[in-house]
């Protein structure tokens, strides 16, 4: 139900993000780089790469939106913008989506550089087709505004939430399979990582990597990670996306 | 008689009294109050203590054995505190900046070379009391095996402590807000980790990556604690690397202190 409230939201947050030219920088070319970087890396383990490359491809997106996201809001609930904007007609609603869309234009920009990249000169191959690939990496970024918006619940102002964001992404990056896959893992680690949420989104992508069909566990794992955007949307919305005054 | 009777009406004007550039108490009262403002804040001892801890002891379990780790686990016990440092010197010296608080100390007695050195103090002790956390599980825990003692990577977290935190105060004056200061993490360090062989062997990657390696300010800190695993108190690797990482830290320092300054009158 976008109204035009989301639109003006969508365009005001989108302003914001391009005015900002370092974060536009970081957000669309960073991840092209860092793709050549692990090509590089990973030159003579072709094996490793085609499994380590198409997870960074397809979950790397929702990095910057995290990022990007947890700050924006941080900021409009911090310095008073969201109260301002809660007076207006605005709904919350209108807020989570403005959002969403708003981070995932310049991330759409940022999937089709490093996929034309990726399977154009660094020799990714995988089953599934590119476009199978892209629409995981446009699902990681809404992730990746889902986790942002959640996470503003655990800091007061923007000096927290540099130490939250590193506190929670860096195990998460461990947990998710991205060095190991989960089902190789000892048992106690195993269950940890089921209270990842990123990790479902990796063991959807890595499916890609040998099915050219979708798989039983590719929907599985898409839907819950569709369930955990869910979540953590509506629990924002419940927690971050209020007044606080009057 | 005249002579004092002019020093009477006349006196002779005190010595100006002039501020030593660095001072003990002051250098200390600054990080003391660094060393606060985190202490208030719990967030903060998880992404120093409980973070690091949590990681060495988890990441062992993404190795076969304790000889797989080693390589790995004696980066991290020493790279950890250039990140958190770096993390905390940029984020807080540019709160500081933008609310102005900066311009109240120093419009105080205390000199910039004060505050720097204040800031530097805390960031050796906190890396300190870190790398006691992290070393302490990645020997009993994670099985950690290194031929140089554990102390010595205690040693070499104080300096990456150090660091860091340079890095952290000359980056603060370049970016806007804590958003951007935090944004360098995944751009700029991040990179730069994955290419000091902390997850995947240096010498396994192409040939450009590796000359990479050799030029990223992050390796100097990679190699030293390499050759402190490898080697018994790390050999002439572990000199020349020190001493260049030293010599970073110097130039980081003195472009950080010209960028703290009061703008007001």
């Amino acid at each position: 139900m976008p109204t035009t409230a989301t639109v003006h939201i969508t365009l005001r947050v989108l302003r914001e993000l391009l005015r900002d030219i370092p974060t536009m920088v970081l957000f669309t070319i960073s991840p092209t780089f860092v793709m050549v970087l692990t090509s590089g890396i990973l030159r003579n383990h072709p094996d490793t790469w085609n499994r380590v490359g198409l997870i960074t491809l397809g979950l790397f997106p929702t990095a910057p939106t995290f990022l990007f996201a947890a700050f924006a809001i941080q900021r409009e609930r911090f310095r008073g913008t969201l109260e301002h904007l809660m007076t207006t007609p605005a709904h919350r609603v209108d807020i989570l989506l403005g959002y969403i869309f708003a981070f995932t234009l310049p991330a759409v920009v940022q999937i089709v550089m490093t996929v034309g990249v990726t399977y154009g000169f660094l020799d990714l191959s995988t089953a599934a087709p590119v476009w199978a690939v892209t629409l995981m990496a446009l699902l990681s970024s809404v992730l990746g505004v889902a986790i942002g918006l959640f996470s503003a619940n655990l800091a007061h102002n923007e000096l927290q939430l540099t130490k939250v964001l590193a506190a929670m992404a860096a195990p998460h990056l461990m947990l998710s399979g991205l060095f190991r896959p989960p089902d190789q893992m000892v048992g106690w680690l195993h269950a940890l990582s089921t209270i990842a949420p990123w990790r479902y989104a990796v063991s959807a992508v890595s499916e890609l990597q040998n099915h050219t069909r979708p798989t039983a566990a590719l929907w599985s794992n898409l839907g819950v990670t569709v369930g955990i955007i869910g979540l953590l949307s509506a629990v924002s919305l419940g927690t971050v996306l209020t007044r606080r005054s009057a | 008689m005249t002579t004092t009777l002019a020093r009477e009406t006349v006196p002779a004007p005190a010595p100006r009294r002039t501020l030593p550039a660095v001072s003990a108490r002051r250098v200390w009262s600054i990080a003391r109050r660094v060393l606060h403002e985190l202490e208030r804040d719990p967030r903060a001892r998880v992404v120093m203590v409980g973070t690091p801890g949590f990681l060495v002891v988890i990441v062992r379990r993404l190795f076969d054995s304790d000889t797989a780790f080693s390589p790995t686990g004696a980066i991290m016990v020493g790279i950890f505190p250039v990140f958190t440092m770096y993390l905390v010197g940029s984020t807080s010296l540019v709160r500081e900046r933008s609310r102005g608080t900066l311009e109240a100390v120093l419009a105080t007695p205390t000199s910039r070379l004060d505050l720097v050195g204040g800031y530097l103090t805390a960031a050796f002790l906190i890396a300190i009391g870190q790398s006691v956390v992290t070393a302490t599980l990645a020997y009993t825990v994670s099985g950690l095996q290194t031929e140089s003692p554990p102390w010595v990577f205690g040693a070499l977290a104080g300096v990456s402590g150090l660091f860091g935190m340079s890095l952290g105060l000359l980056i603060s004056a370049v970016v806007r807000n804590e958003g951007q200061a935090f944004q360098a993490l995944p751009g700029f360090f991040i990179p730069q980790m994955l290419v000091t062989g902390i997850v995947w062997p240096v010498s396994e990657m192409a040939g450009w990556v590796q000359w990479l390696e050799r030029v990223l300010p992050l390796s100097t800190v990679s190699r030293s604690l390499t050759a402190a695993r490898l080697h018994h108190f790390g050999g002439s690797s572990l000199a020349v690397n020190l001493a260049v990482l030293l010599c970073l830290i110097v130039a980081a320092l003195l472009g950080a202190a010209a960028s703290i300054r009061r703008r007001t009158a």
